[in-house]
């Protein structure tokens, strides 16, 4: 506990504090200020980070809801004697770092990459076109890395469904599609809600697959608090970035609470 | 085609779309040419052999000590904050609940951030790298360990500890002989959950490493800012085969696969 | 008079405002196999985990053999648990978890060894020493838990509802032998179940449960034929109540005749067959009286159609003797 309070309560305290000091030559002073918030609010650029940053992390969770859901029914109604190694599969890039598997998206995307190749040789295109960066390639990377998570939640709750309410419903006359769409997914919203929620929330802090898909024209708030803090060494400005990302995600947590999605409990 | 048929189809795609990535970095660490052809060009082992130069077999082992480390000393502090917060209603306990999950709340970037600050501005700057990376990682992994620890307590058979105490076993005996073999599988998978975490963090590592004293992920981000190399791909097939490596053999000793649903929720 | 072997003197719990056991006062004879009888809810389940010390009363105080125990935990009390889910040790062989408890005694193994098997034996497992539970049937762990709690010889042998997971017909074997098994080793026993069946079967006495007080105390025999209250009327078996000059009368369906003349009898009214339930071994006959009071006549089934029909005025009587002043 003490470990917690030290090393995880008492850092976030001092960013929120610093997020109110001005900075001056990359020095704290000990001046009260709202200037690091105005600063950041007012110019364009940090504007279109932040936009960035939720455009992304919504579009991410819709994709990851999209390819999903049609996984985790797949995988809790098949009867298929693989179906043990076909979850395992699934989970499998959990284990890789989302370093590792953006690099993946790094060969296929870049311009002398796998999908220019392909498309070259297939004649589609007749020069090198530029996928990344982009946040078109940062969607997909951050999509591919969060994906299994979405599909464990929505698992999750499709698990929850008693089979015989399928059955029931189709004995009262019910089609298959419409009992899909009265039966089961109503009962699966919430674990809909719940992946999507998780996924726009990792997706919106995700640092890699920005800085490895995307570039100088397409930050987000992740990539910038980096380089104000690593380069810029301006911690005021750094900080109140941190602080409205930590904002922003417990905006998310608050929402997926009031949707009714499973809080974690011990 | 039949609807199961054509869920079927969008299932092969999405598997496709997951695995792809990974097996086309695979194969290109075999091209005979330093560019990312694909389909690969010849056969060639060249880059694995650089990969197994010091400048990336250092970060390795210095990503393996670190998780290994991290996922034995998070594991013993979530043994008693589990058994704190499954067994016992007190003041404070959702305060401590919240503590102990917040760092799965709060984005890894920030927190990496905040004990950047705080090592540099309580002068403690000669602890960054090893020793930071280490609270860090003890930090953002313990909620992992503190949940599967308290999860397989909850699903403990109920009574076995009153019947224990019925036969003559004291509380100590009772822990002993009865709960610590039932929690077992559950105390290895969240070890093995915080090792897996540590090793594949790079939000809170990019902030915490110092010259030699490098986390595997970090040490490939920054190199990727010089394009492409096959020995890149070598090195991400490497660190990706470790993790699974672990994870396969505990898989075969214990069950992992029953804490992966009390996983889920993490937000 | 020497010490009861358990004896509970104005034993109280409260949770919060609840009192889910009040003011129970209970002594249990040597050697006696005593039941509380009564339905979910009504604290025999609470009692039993008090004597054991699962957690403590609020007040009054348990003697085992005239000792004090309060403050004493379970594991100090010298007592046997089987629990309603048999909570055997998942990770042990049936034979490590009968020694579990001689283990924790701290006996010698060649001792540990041998009890063990003679316990076994007398639930009649042996040969299945080694499997653990989850390869043994609903029945067997049932076994390995009751020769678990008898090996260790305890001072006082509690079963929490031991039977209730059982099937029907395994329930009925396992009433018999556990109570055969009693008698023979002279083991205390207090014994907790809602079925009004096991109780009557297997005790030397009763203490029937509601709202978490005792209602009343006694042999099977005096609890079916004489009960105390109402509740301990209509818990155990069925009965018919009626009103009758200020006084409430109580007939056994078994003992109510019915006939279409007119009885020369003590209790005697004109009723109106609702309709017969045919049971294999006896009918059913549902009645409606006047002032809109129902009857209930249990008769043995002789073969052949019902003697009245649905729809049939009869007279519905009962001798002095079945009629029970509530």
């Amino acid at each position: 506990m003490a470990l917690l309070l030290a090393f995880f309560v008492l850092p976030n305290a001092l960013l929120l504090s610093t997020s109110f000091l001005k900075s001056e030559a990359q020095q704290l002073t000990g001046e009260l200020t709202l200037e690091n918030y105005t600063f950041l609010f007012g110019r364009p650029i940090y504007q279109w980070a932040f936009l960035r940053t939720f455009i992304v992390g919504a579009a991410v969770g819709l994709c990851t809801v999209l390819l999903g859901f049609p996984l985790a029914y797949f995988l809790v109604r098949t009867t298929s004697p693989w179906k043990g190694v076909l979850i395992a599969v699934c989970l499998a890039p959990l284990l890789a770092s989302v370093v590792v598997r953006t690099y993946g998206w790094y060969i296929i995307l870049n311009r002398f990459g796998v999908a220019n190749d392909v498309l070259l040789s297939l004649g589609v295109i007749s020069e090198r076109i530029a996928f990344m960066p982009s946040t078109g390639a940062i969607i997909i990377g951050l999509t591919h890395a969060l994906l299994p998570y979405t599909v464990l939640t929505i698992m999750g709750s499709l698990n929850g469904i008693n089979p015989n309410l399928e059955q029931a419903a189709m004995s009262l006359g019910a089609s298959r599609t419409r009992t899909f769409f009265h039966v089961v997914l109503p009962l699966s919203l919430p674990g809909i809600a719940g992946g999507f929620i998780l996924a726009f929330s990792i997706a919106i802090s995700a640092y890699a697959t920005p800085a490895i898909l995307g570039g100088p024209a397409t930050q987000v708030m992740a990539t910038a608090i980096y380089g104000f803090i690593t380069q810029l060494l301006d911690w005021s400005i750094g900080a109140a970035l941190a602080v409205v990302l930590i904002v922003s995600s417990f905006l998310l947590l608050f929402a997926a609470a009031r949707l009714g999605a499973k809080q974690a409990a011990i | 085609m039949s609807p199961w048929g054509a869920l079927r189809g969008v299932v092969i795609a999405v598997y496709v779309f997951m695995l792809g990535p990974i097996l086309i970095t695979a194969a290109v660490s075999f091209n005979q040419s330093n560019r990312s052809q694909f389909p690969p060009q010849g056969f060639s082992l060249q880059w694995w052999q650089r990969a197994m130069a010091p400048q990336w077999v250092d970060p390795l082992w210095f990503s393996l000590k670190l998780a290994s480390l991290t996922a034995v000393l998070s594991t013993l502090l979530a043994l008693p904050l589990a058994f704190a917060l499954a067994r016992y209603r007190f003041r404070g306990r959702e305060a401590m609940v919240a503590l102990t999950l917040g760092p799965l709340m709060l984005p890894a970037l920030v927190t990496g951030v905040g004990l950047l600050q705080l090592f540099q501005y309580a002068g403690l700057r000669d602890y960054i790298g090893f020793t930071a990376l280490l609270v860090g990682h003890i930090v953002i992994c313990l909620p992992f360990a503190v949940r599967t620890v308290a999860i397989s307590l909850h699903t403990l058979p109920p009574n076995v500890e009153l019947a224990a105490a019925s036969l003559g076993a004291s509380r100590a005996r009772t822990l002993w002989h009865v709960v610590f073999p039932l929690i077992k599988s559950g105390i290895i998978a969240g070890a093995v959950f915080a090792f897996v975490h540590s090793f594949t963090d790079v939000n809170l590592s990019i902030f915490l490493a110092r010259p030699g004293e490098v986390p595997i992920t970090v040490k490939i981000l920054g190199f990727l800012e010089f394009g492409f190399a096959p020995t890149l791909a070598a090195v991400s097939v490497i660190t990706l085969l470790l993790p699974l490596a672990l994870v396969a053999i505990v898989q075969r000793v214990t069950g992992l696969g029953d804490f992966i649903y009390g996983q889920r929720e993490r937000v | 008079m020497s010490d009861p072997a358990l004896r509970l003197a104005g034993i109280e719990k409260r949770y919060g405002a609840t009192v889910a056991v009040d003011a129970v006062d209970l002594e249990v004879r040597e050697g006696e196999f005593l039941t509380l009888l009564g339905p979910s809810g009504c604290g025999k389940t609470t009692t039993l985990g008090l004597i054991a010390g699962f957690f403590a009363p609020s007040a009054g105080e348990i003697f085992l053999k005239g000792r004090p125990v309060a403050g004493l935990p379970p594991f100090k009390r010298d007592i046997g648990v089987v629990f309603q889910d048999y909570a055997l040790f998942p990770h042990m062989t049936a034979g490590e978890n009968v020694a579990f408890g001689l283990r924790m005694r701290g006996l010698p193994k060649e001792e540990i060894q041998t009890r063990v098997n003679e316990a076994l034996e007398l639930v009649q497992l042996r040969g299945l020493a080694h499997r653990r539970p989850l390869e043994l049937s609903g029945g067997q762990r049932q076994r390995v838990a009751l020769a678990r709690a008898l090996v260790i010889r305890p001072a006082v042998l509690l079963l929490d509802e031991p039977l209730s997971n059982l099937d029907l017909k395994l329930r009925e074997e396992m009433r018999v032998e556990i109570a055969g098994l009693q008698r023979r080793l002279g083991i205390t026993t207090v014994f907790v179940t809602h079925d009004q069946g096991e109780a009557l079967v297997m005790s030397d006495r009763i203490a029937v449960m509601n709202a978490g007080r005792i209602e009343q105390l006694g042999t099977p025999a005096d609890v079916y034929e004489r009960p105390a209250t109402p509740f301990v009327a209509q818990f155990i078996g069925r009965m018919n109540f009626f009103r009758a000059g200020g006084k409430t009368i109580a007939i056994r369906p078994e003992r109510a005749m019915l006939a279409r003349e007119k009885p020369d009898s003590a209790f005697a009214r004109q009723a109106t067959v609702r309709h017969v339930l045919y049971l294999g071994a006896t009918l059913e006959y549902h009645l409606e009286l006047e002032n809109a009071e129902r009857g209930l006549v249990e008769a043995p089934n002789h073969g052949g159609p019902p003697k009245f029909q649905a729809g049939e005025r009869v007279w519905f009587s009962a001798s002095p003797e079945s009629c029970l002043e509530m």
